[in-house]
This record gives structure tokens, C-alpha cells and sequence, in this order.
């Protein structure tokens, strides 16, 4: 056969229509054996967490009649709240996921107090250490991102792009066949199977069973008492007074009929031990509700909440999900928080 | 919009339906206007009045100079050139030169302070000012007369799949085809969907997936080793490439789908023998457009050695800028400015060498002239004028390089690798354009190529990452 035709003799010459069907038959024949495999090795199809698919979850706090119920926070709410069983149980409200994994969430709060046209709740995962104003900027890169960079384009094209994600593993970069090759040749085999699984909405999950949960609490153990050493608690005096602008921050959003509640999520063991050594109780979080009149809750005054196993000392499992997320909004409702 | 997100996908399908729905002319060329615009809000909405002002300003001066006499003829270009280059010069420059005014104030003991202007620079602008320009300079030179319809013109500048990264076409190019009726043909869209799949292929798969990570990984090195700093020349100068003949093709490609032919923008520019031909392989339009409306205005060759001399300089001086407000972009420009310089004065010289083979000759001027221009990408692609100078001191240091050679990884062999298929694809395909090796290759290939290309595009997923050139 040669490479090329002089004359138009072969039976395809010039019927595009014939050869893109060829074309589009065999590539999506490949494209489905690559599917396959990846599913026969026991992976499994999530969204990849981005910063365009954090924008456009940031852009729908516009989006619905119902008022919008914004969750701020690090890993504790992203893999800890069932998006599910807000949607079904909590129907006056639109809820939004914009907690992320690691990063503490005030400049996320200071842009939505900004934000004249949002007027939501928010409920903010935090602890005392997060409200530490050397802690307030860890999200602001994701907001400069909403503003500065996420366009209609890549609002339509995120859109699409996370549908896909959820449906086919050959749509994560880490299943992309130059990522494999690279890892071919650099003798790393296949991607690890993760134990983290997103929604286009950003509703999350955690397995802790398949991973060494002794050594992920070892490992957030270690962090901290590492943090606590590097960056001290300052004084409950100084700490309060740097969070002034957080009380105006809230007094904005309810100015526009929204609110704002505090929630510091269970952590057990050592870490709670340390974190509390570093932060007491009734000197931060404490002074923090009580002196700027601010709508809060600690996880372990909530009755119920003990009863919950964390693997890791720091996390719930998705299996306790739905039942986790059913005892706070139960208890926010009767404090009347909510 | 970008062509590799997947919002263009859904975009073009519908231009494509309700682009070839409509009978009339004249609604066909009202929906390619109106989706030009919307494919330019797709990015920020906010600066398509911008776009609409700069071209109706230009159409309608441009009408108005072309009937008026020969002082206030010049005037009203003096008026386009400025009202162009300003709007420019604000957002593409501002910053850049009140920098510079404040080092040279303060080497002489003044301080002007600091002044910095929080500006975005709108899409495409310096494209769409070198569309607006050359137009109106032609109807000075009187080369042919304005067109009377505002729409015409408006879709002249902002035919989406030029308008935000070239070609940089010419009125005498489209104005047949924005007058004449067209439409979509079978071979048309055959061809122009291979294009856009190639010219996809060359970005999302070679740019973004094989050259970017490794030269963006390299050159955020503090401290480079030689055989990085080969390596990163190497990955920026495939980068490079395949991003914006990537997105030329891609143009090409839309544009044939829409029965609209545009100029070839790239002609395998890494097999050049010698820096004049690689500015007639490289960014073609842009070349041409230097050629007509810079250097010849300055007097081209016509003046003796030395003025073509600064001619030459001058021409590519202004072509870095054009690139971007930054020392490293001058320097560019300027490394091929002295290149061009020197290849006139060597053609002087190979009399003298008449004993050596002429093979050799070529391939050691065409391996000299890679060499060189992946030397200027450094300056091109470094951060700072630092860092490019850093780089250039690790690349002498061959020994090193060679050395180094076995301790790299995988990742970064694979892009070298790539880029020296590359090149022999440019080698071996010199003087043949994509267009015309998809019209004479068998079906069965043509099958084969598309599917490969279908398959590597769908596999090499990631963000919608934006074109190098969208930054000009």
C-alpha cells in the first residue's frame, strides 16, 4: 500500500464522511478496551479536585433560587459532609462544597463577605489554630484564581470536563497515556488505587479502611506538634484582637439577610490532646464565640458526637457520612444556629 | 475561547449547524460575527466594547482618509497609528516603561517612585491592532479602496479562528472571501477537521503534555546544570512550536471548515538553512507584516549595507517588543536581528569556501541555525534577563552536559526524543504543508491518523491550558 494516492481509484478517495466514520469507530474502540483495563484492575472514575473545578462550585452561590448553604472548611467538611443528604433534607437551601483539602478557609469567608451579592449561610469548618491570623491565607489563591483566571470558557468547559471525570477514568490526567508511559519507563507501574472519590459537586469521600490509618494519624500527629513548635499560639489577647476584621466580615453577610456559623469538627487522640495544649478551650474558642457574639459550635459539645470512630483521629469515613452530617444539621436546628 | 477546551467543541458545532442552516450570505456572515465575539467574551467579556471601538474607529478613519486629500491623508493615518499603538502601549506596555524611566531617572539621582498599573491585557490585542493597521496603511498607499460595510470589516478583524493568535491576515486576503458567498464543502470540512485534530494533537498532546512540564520545570530551577539547561532549551523550542503552529493549524483548520482559506502560518521553520529563511518558515504573517510595514518603510536594503544593517536590527528590535514589555523580548529580537546581520555579511564570504562540499555547507549551516535560534528561545522563555544569561553560561559547559546526560530521568529524555522527531519531520517534509500531505495521503493512512490523533487528544486529558501566544 502506499502512503500516498495520486488518483482518486481507492473506494475512500474523498468520502470524508466514510473515513470519519472509520476514524471515529476505531478511536472510540480503543478508547473503551483503555476503559476496560483500568475497571478490570479495580480503578474507578472521580472527579480530579482543581482549582477551576473550586471556582466554578464558588460561581454557584448565584445560581438557585434557594438560598445558597456555603461549606468552608479544610479536609474535615470536604470528605466529612454529605451533599447528598443536605440536597434531600435540608430543601430550602442550595448547597455549595467550597471546603479544601489543607487549606484553612478565611480569605474564602472574606471574599464571600465582600461579595455584595451573596447573602447565604456559610457554615466555616474551623479550629482556634486556623483562626490564627498567620493561618488566614492559605485559600486566598483559590479566590484570586476565581477572580482573576476562571472565564465563561472555562466555566462551560469545567462543567463538561467534570461530568466526564465522574464517568470515565481515561478523562483523569493521571490515567492519561503520557502519564503512564512516563511512569512505564521510569519503572513506577500503575497509579496508586486512591481512597478519595469526588462528585462534579465536589461531594467527597474517604475510605480510611484501605489505608494505614495508624500511620496517616501518626503523620497528621507529627505535623502538628511540628506547626505548634514553628508558629506558637500568640496570646488569647493578640489572637482575638486579629480577628476583629472576621467580625465584620460576619456582620456584612448578615447585614444582607445570610449568616454565618462556626463549627469545630471532632479530632480525637493525640492530636485533639496537643491541639488543646496549644489552644485551650476556654481562652480562644470560647472568648471567640462569646466576646464577638458569634454564632459557633464545638463538635464535642454535640451529643452523639463522640459515638463516631475516627481512623485516623481526624476524619470521618464515608460509611459514617450521611449519619455524621444528620447529627449536626439536627443539632444546629435545635440550638436554633441554623 | 480556546480551541482545545471543550467548551470550543460545543461552540463550533453549533456555528457549524447554524452556519450552514442559513442560505442567505448575509446571515451566515451576521452568525460568523456575532459567535467572533462570542468566542472573545468567552475570555472576559468585559473587553469585547474594547475590540468593537478599536475596529469601528479604524473603519471609519480609514473611509474618511480615503477620500480626502494628500496632507490630511497623512494626518488621518498619523491619527489611526496613534490611536492604535496608544491603546496598546497602555495595556501592553505601561508598566513596563515607567520601570524603565524609573532606572534610568534614578541612575541619575532622581525618584520618580513607584508606579504600578493593575492592567489585564485584553486578548489578541497586539493581533487585531496588526489586522486594523495594515489596512488602513494599504488604503493610504492606496492599494485598494475601503470597504463601505462596518460588518464586513468587523469580521475582517475578529474572525474567530484568527482573531485572538493569527494568522495575522491580510484585507487582501479576505475580502474576496468575506464578500463572495462560501460554505462549508465535504472536502472542506474533511480537511479543515484533520487540521484542527492535528493542529489540537500538536498542543494538547506535544505542547502541554511533553514539552511543558519538562521546560517549565527546568526553568523554575535555581540552580541549573547543563545538561537541564540543554534539556530545557530543547523541551521550550518543541514547546514553542507546537503550541502556536499548534493553534495556527487549528485556525487553518476552522476556518477551511467554514470554506474561509487563511494563510499558512508555519512551513516546517526547524529545518531552515540560515535565519532568513527561518522568518519565512516562523510566524510567516508576522514576518511579512514586519517586512511591509516596518522594514521597507525604513528603507529595507536600499540604502547601502550598513543602514540595511540597522534596518534589520531595528525591524527585529521592534518584533521582540511586539512579543512582549520585557528586556528578555528585546534581547530576543535582537539575538535575530544580529543573526540576520551576520548571515548577510557570511553570504558575502562562501566564495572563499568554494572548496568545501556544498552538502556540507547546508547541513552545517542548517544545524548552526538551530542551534542558534534555540539559543534566542532561551531569552525568549527565561523569567528574567538573569536567568537567561545563567542558562547561557551552563550551555557552553558541554563536558557537563554530556556527563550529565544518563542521570536524567525518563520524563526528560521523552521530550528530547519527541523534539528530535521533530525536527525530522521538518527535514523530512520541508516544503510540504499539512493541508496538502492530508489531500495526498490513501484513506487508509488518512483512517489511521485521524483515529491516532482522536485517541492521543482523548488520553491526554488536563486543564484547557492557554495558547503562549494569547499573551501577545
Amino acid at each position: 500500500m502506499h502512503l500516498y494516492t495520486s488518483n482518486s481509484s481507492h473506494w475512500l478517495n474523498k468520502n470524508w464522511l466514510l473515513i470519519y466514520i472509520f476514524s471515529l469507530f476505531f478511536s472510540v474502540l480503543v478508547l473503551i478496551g483503555y476503559e476496560r483495563y483500568f475497571r478490570s484492575m479495580g480503578y474507578s472514575a472521580s472527579v480530579v479536585d482543581t482549582k477551576d473545578l473550586w471556582a466554578l462550585q464558588r460561581s454557584k452561590v448565584y445560581q438557585s433560587k434557594k438560598k445558597p448553604l456555603v461549606f468552608l472548611g479544610a479536609s474535615r467538611t470536604l470528605f466529612g459532609i454529605d451533599m447528598k443528604w443536605i440536597k434531600n433534607n435540608m430543601q430550602e437551601y442550595y448547597p455549595v462544597m467550597l471546603a479544601i483539602n489543607g487549606h484553612y478557609p478565611m480569605m474564602a469567608l472574606k471574599d464571600l463577605a465582600k461579595d455584595t451579592s451573596f447573602n447565604g449561610v456559610i457554615i466555616v469548618d474551623i479550629d482556634s489554630r486556623g483562626l490564627s491570623e498567620p493561618n488566614h491565607f492559605m485559600q486566598q489563591y483559590y479566590v484570586d484564581h476565581y477572580h482573576d483566571v476562571f472565564t465563561p470558557n472555562k466555566y462551560i468547559h469545567q462543567t463538561i470536563l467534570s461530568h466526564l471525570q465522574n464517568k470515565l477514568i481515561f478523562t483523569n490526567p493521571e490515567f492519561g497515556i503520557l502519564s503512564l508511559i512516563n511512569r512505564s519507563l521510569s519503572d513506577q507501574g500503575l497509579p496508586n488505587k486512591p481512597n478519595a472519590n469526588m462528585q462534579p459537586n465536589r461531594n467527597s469521600k474517604l475510605d480510611l479502611l484501605v489505608v494505614d490509618s495508624t500511620a496517616l494519624a501518626n503523620n497528621f500527629y507529627n505535623i502538628l506538634s511540628q506547626d505548634l513548635i514553628d508558629n506558637p499560639a500568640p496570646t488569647p489577647e493578640q489572637w482575638l484582637s486579629d480577628l476583629r476584621p472576621v467580625k465584620r466580615w460576619v456582620e456584612d453577610i448578615k447585614a444582607r439577610g445570610g449568616d454565618v456559623i462556626f463549627y469545630n469538627p471532632p479530632v480525637y487522640g493525640r492530636q485533639i490532646t496537643l491541639s488543646n495544649k496549644g489552644y485551650p478551650r476556654h481562652l480562644y474558642w470560647d472568648a471567640f464565640i462569646s466576646k464577638m457574639d458569634i454564632k459557633g459550635v464545638l463538635s464535642e459539645d454535640i451529643p452523639g458526637m463522640e459515638k463516631f470512630v475516627l481512623p485516623d483521629e481526624s476524619h470521618i469515613d464515608y460509611r459514617d457520612k450521611k449519619r455524621y452530617t444528620k447529627l449536626l444539621f439536627d443539632n444546629l436546628k435545635k440550638e436554633n444556629l441554623l | 475561547m480556546q480551541f482545545d477546551s471543550l467548551t470550543f467543541v460545543v461552540f463550533f458545532a453549533i456555528v457549524l449547524l447554524a452556519y450552514n442552516y442559513f442560505s442567505s450570505w448575509q446571515h451566515k456572515k451576521n452568525i460568523l460575527l456575532l459567535s467572533s465575539y462570542l468566542f472573545y467574551s468567552a475570555w472576559n467579556p468585559l473587553f469585547l466594547p474594547l475590540l468593537i471601538f478599536s475596529s469601528t474607529i479604524d473603519w471609519w478613519l480609514a473611509k474618511k482618509m480615503s477620500k480626502s486629500e494628500k496632507g490630511k491623508r497623512k494626518l488621518y493615518l498619523i491619527s489611526i497609528v496613534f490611536i492604535n499603538l496608544s491603546i496598546l502601549f497602555y495595556f501592553k506596555y505601561i508598566n513596563f516603561f515607567l520601570d524603565a524611566l524609573n532606572d534610568i531617572l534614578s541612575g541619575f539621582g532622581f525618584v520618580l517612585g513607584k508606579y504600578e498599573f493593575n492592567i489585564i491585557l485584553p486578548l489578541g490585542i497586539s493581533f487585531y491592532t496588526f489586522h486594523s493597521l495594515s489596512y488602513c496603511i494599504d488604503i493610504y498607499r492606496k492599494k485598494f479602496e475601503p470597504t463601505q460595510n462596518w460588518r464586513d470589516y468587523s469580521l475582517y478583524v475578529a474572525f474567530f479562528p484568527q482573531l485572538v493568535a493569527g494568522p495575522i491576515v491580510r484585507w487582501t486576503q479576505m475580502r474576496e472571501q468575506i464578500e463572495q458567498p462560501r460554505r462549508s464543502s465535504a472536502e472542506g470540512l474533511g480537511v479543515g477537521l484533520t487540521l484542527l485534530l492535528l493542529g489540537l494533537f500538536e498542543k494538547v498532546v506535544l505542547a502541554d503534555g511533553v514539552f511543558a512540564p519538562v521546560a517549565n520545570q527546568i526553568f523554575a530551577e535555581n540552580n541549573v546544570s547543563s545538561v537541564h539547561a540543554w534539556i530545557g532549551t530543547a523541551a521550550f523550542t518543541g514547546q514553542i512550536f507546537c503550541d502556536f503552529a499548534g493553534y495556527s493549524t487549528c485556525a487553518i483548520g476552522a476556518a477551511l471548515c467554514l470554506g474561509f482559506r487563511l494563510p499558512i502560518n508555519f512551513r516546517n521553520p526547524y529545518s531552515a538553512v540560515g535565519f532568513a529563511d527561518f522568518w519565512q518558515r516562523w510566524h510567516i504573517s508576522l514576518s511579512t507584516w514586519l517586512r511591509d510595514y516596518l522594514y521597507i518603510p525604513l528603507g529595507g536594503n536600499r540604502k547601502g549595507t550598513l543602514f540595511t544593517y540597522r534596518n534589520l536590527l531595528l525591524t527585529m528590535l521592534i518584533g521582540g517588543l511586539w512579543h512582549g514589555a520585557a528586556w528578555t523580548f528585546i534581547i530576543w529580537g535582537g539575538l535575530h536581528g544580529a543573526y540576520l546581520i551576520f548571515e548577510r555579511f557570511m553570504k558575502k564570504t562562501t566564495k572563499y569556501l568554494h572548496f568545501v562540499p556544498y552538502l556540507v555547507i547546508v547541513v552545517f549551516s542548517w544545524f548552526f541555525t538551530l542551534l542558534a535560534i534555540m539559543y534566542a528561545w532561551v531569552w525568549f522563555r527565561a523569567e528574567s534577563v538573569t536567568q537567561a544569561a545563567s542558562f547561557t553560561l551552563k550551555l557552553i559547559d558541554l563536558n557537563a552536559a554530556v556527563s550529565g546526560f544518563s542521570m536524567i530521568s525518563a520524563q526528560y529524555k521523552t521530550s528530547l526524543y519527541v523534539f528530535f522527531i521533530i525536527v525530522f519531520i521538518h527535514l523530512l517534509f520541508k516544503n510540504i504543508s499539512f493541508e496538502e500531505l492530508i489531500k495526498k495521503l490513501n484513506p487508509i493512512f488518512l483512517i489511521i491518523l485521524i483515529s491516532f490523533l482522536m485517541v492521543f487528544i482523548s488520553l491526554t486529558p488536563g486543564g484547557s491550558n492557554a495558547f503562549i501566544y494569547f499573551q501577545f
